[in-house]
C-alpha cells in the first residue's frame, strides 16, 4: 500500500521514535549521575525512620544493607529487600548480643529510640503483632513495603516529570514542529521516500533488545546462578537518522526569517511570530515525545505492517518467524 | 494533517497485559518449586475435566497473604481416590470464606490476564472458576492436610501439546520490565500452551532449590525425532515429594527424558536482570522454565 498519507504517518512516528530515544539516553544519562534511585530510597527511609540519622547511618552501615549498595561511597543501595531491611533493623534496635526473636528486647530498644515518630509506629506494630515474633517480622515488613511504594509513586512521579520537561526542551531546541515536518514531507516526495526508507531500517531492527535472553546461565550445571545479559548500545541514532532529523528539524530558516526582519521589518518574521508560528506544533511534539520511545516503535511497525500488506509475499518480511537457533532462555 | 496525530495515537495503543509484582515476593520464590499458602476458594468446576481435556479439577480463589493476586489452583488427574477426597473437601470450602492450607508449585503465565493487576492490593472475590489471572497454583501438591503428589505424572488419554508449537511459541514471546526499589511492572502479551510434551536432555545433575525441588538445566527436542532443538538451557523445576522428581534426582549431565512440563516465568532470570538493569524500561525475550510434571527416561 503506497499511500502518501501513510508515508507521512510513517515519517511523523519515525521522527517521534528519534526524538524519544535521545529523551531516554539524556534521561538515563541524568539518572544515573544523580544517582536518583538511591536518592529517592534514601528519602524515604528517612520518613520510615522519622529523621532519626543517627539510626539511619547504623542501617546503611549494617553488613546486610552495605553489601547491597554498589560501593562503599554510594549513599545507600537502590534496592533494599523488605526481609534485609527489617532484619537489620531487629538487630540494631534489639542491641547487641539478643535474638531477632525476642519481643521483649525489641520493646526496650524501642523504647530508648530518640525519634518519637519511630518509637510510637513501632510500638504500635508490636502491638498489632501480638508479641509474635513471626508476625512482628511480617508487620515490619509490611510496614517498610508500604514506605517503599510511597517512594515508587514518588520516583514514578519525578521520572515522568523529567521525561516531559525533556521532551520539551529537546522539541524546542531542535525545533521540531509536528505540523512544519508532516508539510514537509507532504510537499517533498523525495524527502518522504528517504524518511521512509530509514524508518524501514529502524522498523526491522525495532527492539534488537527482544530478541536477547534476559540472563544466561554461563555454567550449565548451575540452575540458580544466572548472568544478566547486557543490552547492547542499539538505541543510539545511526549517521544516516541524524542527518534526516535535521532536514525535518532545525532553526535555519527561522533564522535567516529573523534575520530578514531585523533588517528589513516588511520581509521576514518577528520572534513573536516564530514561535506563534510553532508553538501548537512543539507542543503536539513534546506530548508524543514524552509517550517514549516504544510507543513510537510499536506505532512505527504498525504503519509498516500496513504499508506491507500490499506487496508480494517476497517482499514482506515475517517477524513472528522464530530464528533458526535456539536461544537461551 | 491535523487529523494525523489522533491516527497515530490510536495506532500506537498497546494490546500488552500488565502484572506489578513486589520485588521482596519475586525474591523469595525465584529459587522455590513452591508456594506455600492460606486458600479461600471462591468457586470450583462441579467435577474435574475429562483426562481427554487434561484432568485437572479447577478451582479460583485468594491466598491474600502470600500471594495477593487474583488466582486459580489446579489439581491434576483429579480422579485419582486420594484426589477425590481433596475434591470433596474442595467443595465443602468452596464459596464459605473457609481457609485451608494448600502447596503446589507457583505458577506465573499470561495465560488470562488482565489489562492490570497489582500484587496485594486488595484480591476481589472470585466470580466464577476461571477470572482474570497471571497466578496458579498448579499443579496442587498438598490441599487441607491431603497429600496429592502423587497426581503429578501423565495424564492417560490427554494429548497435550506438540513441543514444536509449544516451545516455538515460549521462544517467541517478550516481555517489558521496569522495576522500581520495591516493584517490577511486567508487560506481556497473553500466552498459552499450558501443557507440553517434549524430550529433554539434561546439562548437569539437578540442584536442591530452597523447597526441596530441584532445577535442571536442559536442552529440549521435538519428542516425535528427539533431534530437532528447540530451545537451549531451559531451566526444568520439579517438584518436591514428587514422581518426576524422584526420577530426575538420578540424572546427570546426558541423560535423555521425554517430559510433560507446564511453562512458567523464570523468576531467577527476572531477579538476576532488574538487579542490573535499575530502573531502565527494557523489553527482552520471555524468560521461562518448565515446571516438569510428568517424566519417563529415554533408554
Amino acid at each position: 500500500m503506497n499511500l502518501p498519507v501513510l508515508d507521512v504517518a510513517i515519517g511523523i512516528s519515525f521522527v517521534f521514535l528519534l526524538l524519544s530515544l535521545i529523551c531516554t539516553t539524556v534521561n538515563e544519562m541524568i539518572a544515573g549521575v544523580l544517582k536518583t534511585r538511591a536518592s529517592f530510597l534514601d528519602k524515604g527511609i528517612t520518613r520510615l525512620l522519622g529523621g532519626n540519622d543517627e539510626l539511619k547511618k547504623l542501617l546503611y552501615k549494617h553488613p546486610l544493607i552495605q553489601s547491597l549498595a554498589s560501593s562503599d561511597t554510594a549513599i545507600c543501595p537502590s534496592y533494599i529487600p523488605a526481609n534485609k531491611f527489617v532484619a537489620a533493623l531487629l538487630d540494631i534496635v534489639s542491641g547487641d548480643g539478643n535474638a531477632h526473636n525476642d519481643v521483649a528486647a525489641l520493646r526496650a530498644g524501642i523504647s530508648k529510640l530518640p525519634s518519637e515518630h519511630l518509637r510510637v509506629t513501632l510500638t504500635t506494630l508490636l502491638d498489632r503483632a501480638q508479641n509474635d515474633a513471626a508476625e512482628v517480622r511480617h508487620e515490619l515488613e509490611k510496614w517498610f513495603n508500604e514506605g517503599m511504594d510511597r517512594v515508587s509513586g514518588w520516583y514514578k512521579k519525578n521520572t515522568q516529570i523529567k521525561s516531559i520537561v525533556l521532551a520539551v526542551v529537546v522539541t524546542v531546541v531542535l525545533n521540531a514542529d509536528t505540523f512544519h515536518m508532516a508539510s514537509l514531507l507532504w510537499t517533498t516526495p523525495t524527502l518522504r521516500a528517504a524518511v521512509v526508507e530509514q524508518a524501514k531500517a529502524r522498523a526491522e531492527k525495532a527492539r534488537p533488545e527482544e530478541n536477547l535472553p534476559v540472563v544466561e546461565y554461563p555454567d550449565p550445571t548451575q540452575p540458580t546462578e544466572s548472568k544478566p545479559v547486557n543490552v547492547p548500545n542499539d538505541q543510539a541514532l545511526t549517521a544516516d537518522e541524524k542527518a534526516q532529523l535535521a532536514e525535518l528539524t532545525g532553526w535555519t530558516s527561522d533564522w535567516k526569517s529573523l534575520d530578514d526582519y531585523q533588517k528589513n521589518p516588511k520581509s521576514g518574521k518577528s520572534l513573536a511570530e516564530i514561535i506563534g508560528n510553532h508553538l501548537l506544533g512543539w507542543i503536539i511534539t513534546a506530548i508524543a515525545v514524552s509517550l517514549g520511545a516504544p510507543f513510537w516503535f510499536d506505532t512505527l511497525n504498525r504503519f509498516m505492517n500496513i504499508r506491507n500488506a500490499g506487496r508480494s509475499p517476497e517482499e514482506k518480511r515475517d517477524k513472528s518467524t522464530p530464528g533458526p537457533a535456539p536461544v537461551t532462555a | 494533517m491535523r487529523v494525523l496525530l489522533p491516527i497515530l495515537l490510536f495506532a500506537g495503543i498497546a494490546s500488552a497485559e500488565t502484572l506489578i509484582l513486589k520485588r521482596a515476593w519475586v525474591e523469595n520464590f525465584k529459587d522455590r518449586a513452591t508456594i506455600d499458602a492460606t486458600f479461600f476458594i471462591d468457586h470450583a468446576h462441579k467435577s474435574a475435566n475429562t483426562p481427554a481435556d487434561d484432568g485437572d479439577m479447577h478451582v479460583a480463589g485468594r491466598a491474600p497473604k502470600e500471594v495477593g493476586l487474583p488466582m486459580v489452583a489446579e489439581l491434576m488427574n483429579a480422579a485419582g481416590t486420594i484426589e477425590k477426597q481433596a475434591v470433596t473437601l474442595i467443595h465443602a470450602n468452596e464459596g464459605k470464606n473457609t481457609s485451608a492450607q494448600i502447596t503446589g508449585a507457583w505458577r506465573l503465565w499470561f495465560e488470562h490476564p488482565a489489562a492490570m493487576q497489582r500484587q496485594f492490593d486488595v484480591v476481589p472475590v472470585a466470580s466464577n472458576t476461571n477470572p482474570d489471572h497471571s497466578f496458579e497454583i498448579h499443579p496442587i501438591l498438598k490441599y487441607g492436610g491431603f497429600d496429592v503428589a502423587g497426581s503429578v505424572g501423565f495424564v492417560d488419554g490427554f494429548p497435550a501439546h506438540d513441543a514444536k508449537a509449544s516451545f516455538g511459541s515460549y521462544e517467541r514471546m517478550t516481555i517489558t520490565m521496569k522495576a522500581t526499589a520495591s516493584a517490577v511492572t511486567m508487560d506481556a502479551k497473553k500466552s498459552g500452551f499450558n501443557y507440553a510434551v517434549y524430550r529433554m536432555k539434561l546439562l548437569g545433575a539437578p540442584k536442591k532449590l530452597n523447597d526441596g525441588g530441584l532445577a535442571v538445566l536442559a536442552d529440549v527436542f521435538d519428542k516425535s525425532d528427539g533431534e530437532t532443538a528447540l530451545a537451549s538451557k531451559v531451566r526444568m523445576i520439579f517438584l518436591p515429594g514428587t514422581g518426576p522428581a524422584k526420577m530426575a534426582s538420578t540424572g546427570d549431565d546426558g541423560s535423555e527424558y521425554d517430559a510433560m512440563g507446564i511453562p512458567r516465568v523464570n523468576l531467577n532470570a527476572i531477579s538476576a536482570f532488574i538487579k542490573a538493569a535499575g530502573s531502565t524500561q527494557t523489553t527482552r525475550k520471555l524468560p521461562y522454565e518448565m515446571i516438569v510434571v510428568a517424566l519417563k527416561e529415554v533408554k
